[in-house]
């Protein structure tokens, strides 16, 4: 599939699929891997990097998981088809500003990709949708199985995967799921959790990984070391704290229904309106309306709007996105106005589906 | 997303301007934003893992020690966070070990093994069953177990430094 195509569509794994998937948005695994013989992507000379993405790209050609995939060599990708690819979630904002000897394998549905030359040779990623992290470590080592029969590894008896960065060494294995946690944010309950969550040695993040912003209260939880655990303890132990954060954010529910219903109603309604009458409207208040509008199906005041349907209008109404679908480049102010359309379009064809509106 | 004033470089600055109740929001590059005289907090914000490493790491009298596989210095480390090549695990293995540990809490791996070093893992599992037996064997006295788990015990330890 190429960018183009993907720009019509919503990714597979926003499908509402998988356990809790009204409040895990995503799960997520992946795998820093390094090859031996070679300097690291950063240090290594034009030559050597090209020749590090010529052996990667052999590799995952013979990867049976892979067998579909489409391989994209970023050099050939405009800015915009970059920014399309960081919206995703395929790629990392440091790959998309890097393009000499770079790639993305993007296999399975955008479900399993591969980032070529990034910080390290090798990225590998699975994403499922709800919570599934489990499943999606068992995806990503396999496709990691199939590239070690091909290549050798940077490995060191004492220290595992050699990675570029040491936090990285070791398992290589990092795991997190996006949680949406508007109730902790409304009782004010999020810093008590926030901080609960890192001593117990787990990492909060932003909407797009490492060093982005929380928004529509999505949060992204992930394990903050991969030496001296297994992979599977690594998977288990996120997946427990999510499970304890989920159980908090549902006591913070009730409290809110309790306590608090008639605003949590207008709160929720007044977000439905704006969403299905707005005529120009930024991507963070999509962020932030849909959050309400979440929260008020997960709490059974609305249901003309389906869990896909929510995940669609954020992902949709995406800068990058915005412009690949309509194929062209457009301004803040125009695409705010093509954003409302979108969002109201999304939601028209969900209250046709249910038959409500 | 690109800048709006030039349309070239990826838009890094994001601000908004409210003017006469009219809010606008532009989105810059770092070069038109301070061509247009907006104030860029940093030149690059990287507060991330990396820069906290920096202030992990040992400041010992090694910083001219140089990886002789990349050319890799350990000031160079010490500055980027960042090491160069496999080999430079090996050349700062007495700085990175205990920066491991304060990383991780812990600088031994335990898990996956790519399929070329698979047997040399089992053995190190199997010697560490049999010391665990070996204690256990000292405790009920079984002197004779003890002394056949010993021996095969070095015998382990033997290929273990051979394969290694």
């Amino acid at each position: 599939m190429n960018i183009a195509d993907m720009a019509m569509s919503t990714s597979p794994w926003l499908c509402g699929e998988g356990d809790y998937a009204e409040s895990v948005i995503s799960s997520r695994v992946r795998l820093a891997r390094n090859l031996a013989g070679f300097p690291f992507a950063h240090r290594a000379k034009p030559e050597e990097l090209r020749e590090a993405l010529t052996v990667s790209r052999q590799a995952l050609e013979g990867a049976n998981t892979l067998k579909t995939a489409d391989f994209m060599l970023m050099s050939d990708l405009g800015d915009l088809d970059r920014q399309f690819l960081v919206e995703r979630h395929l790629i990392s904002q440091e790959h998309a500003e890097k393009s000499a000897a770079r790639a993305v394998v993007v296999g399975d549905n955008e479900m399993l990709s591969v980032m070529i030359n990034e910080e390290d040779h090798l990225r590998l990623q699975s994403i499922r949708s709800g919570f599934q992290v489990m499943e999606a470590w068992r995806i990503v080592n396999r496709l990691d199985d199939e590239i070690d029969k091909q290549v050798e590894y940077a490995f060191s008896y004492e220290w595992g995967y050699l990675s570029a960065c040491p936090t990285n060494t070791g398992t290589g294995v990092r795991a997190s799921m996006l949680v949406h946690l508007p109730a902790l944010v409304h009782t004010g309950q999020i810093d008590k959790v926030l901080h609960g969550i890192s001593q117990m040695g787990l990492a909060v993040r932003g909407f797009y990984g490492e060093g982005s912003e929380v928004m529509g209260n999505l949060f992204q939880i992930s394990n903050r070391t991969a030496l001296g655990t297994s992979e599977i303890d690594i998977v288990q132990s996120l997946e427990k704290v999510v499970k304890q954060v989920l159980d908090y954010e549902g006591k913070a529910r009730e409290i809110l229904l309790r306590d608090a219903r008639s605003q949590i109603e207008d709160k929720v309604w007044r977000a439905y309106g704006i969403l299905k009458y707005c005529r120009k409207v930024a991507h963070r208040e999509v962020m932030s309306l849909t959050s309400a509008v979440r929260l008020g199906l997960c709490l059974k005041m609305v249901d003309s709007i389906s869990v896909v349907g929510l995940n669609s209008m954020v992902f949709k109404s995406q800068p990058a996105h915005l412009q690949k679908r309509f194929g062209r480049q457009m301004g803040p102010s125009e695409r705010d106005v093509v954003r409302a359309d979108t969002v109201r379009k999304v939601l028209a064809e969900e209250e046709a589906k249910t038959g409500t509106g | 997303m690109l800048c709006d004033n030039c349309k070239k470089e990826p838009a890094r600055i994001h601000y908004k301007e409210i003017k006469d109740n009219q809010v606008s929001e532009f989105h810059l590059c770092e070069k038109c934003a301070i061509e247009k005289g907006i104030q860029v907090p940093h030149k690059k914000q990287t507060f991330s893992i990396s820069n906290i490493l920096t202030g992990m790491t040992e400041e010992t009298g090694s910083d001219l020690s140089t990886c002789s596989a990349c050319g890799l210095t350990y000031k160079e480390f010490r500055d980027a966070g960042r090491l160069g090549c496999a080999n430079c695990y090996e050349t700062f293995k007495e700085q990175i070990k205990p920066l491991l540990r304060r990383i991780h809490g812990s600088n031994v791996h335990i898990g996956k093994s790519p399929r070329s070093s698979q047997g040399i893992f089992e053995k190190r599992r199997e010697i560490e069953d049999l010391k665990m037996e070996l204690s256990r064997s000292i405790e009920s006295e079984d002197f004779e177990r003890a002394a056949e788990l010993r021996d095969r015990i070095k015998e382990l330890e033997k290929q273990q430094e051979g394969d290694e």
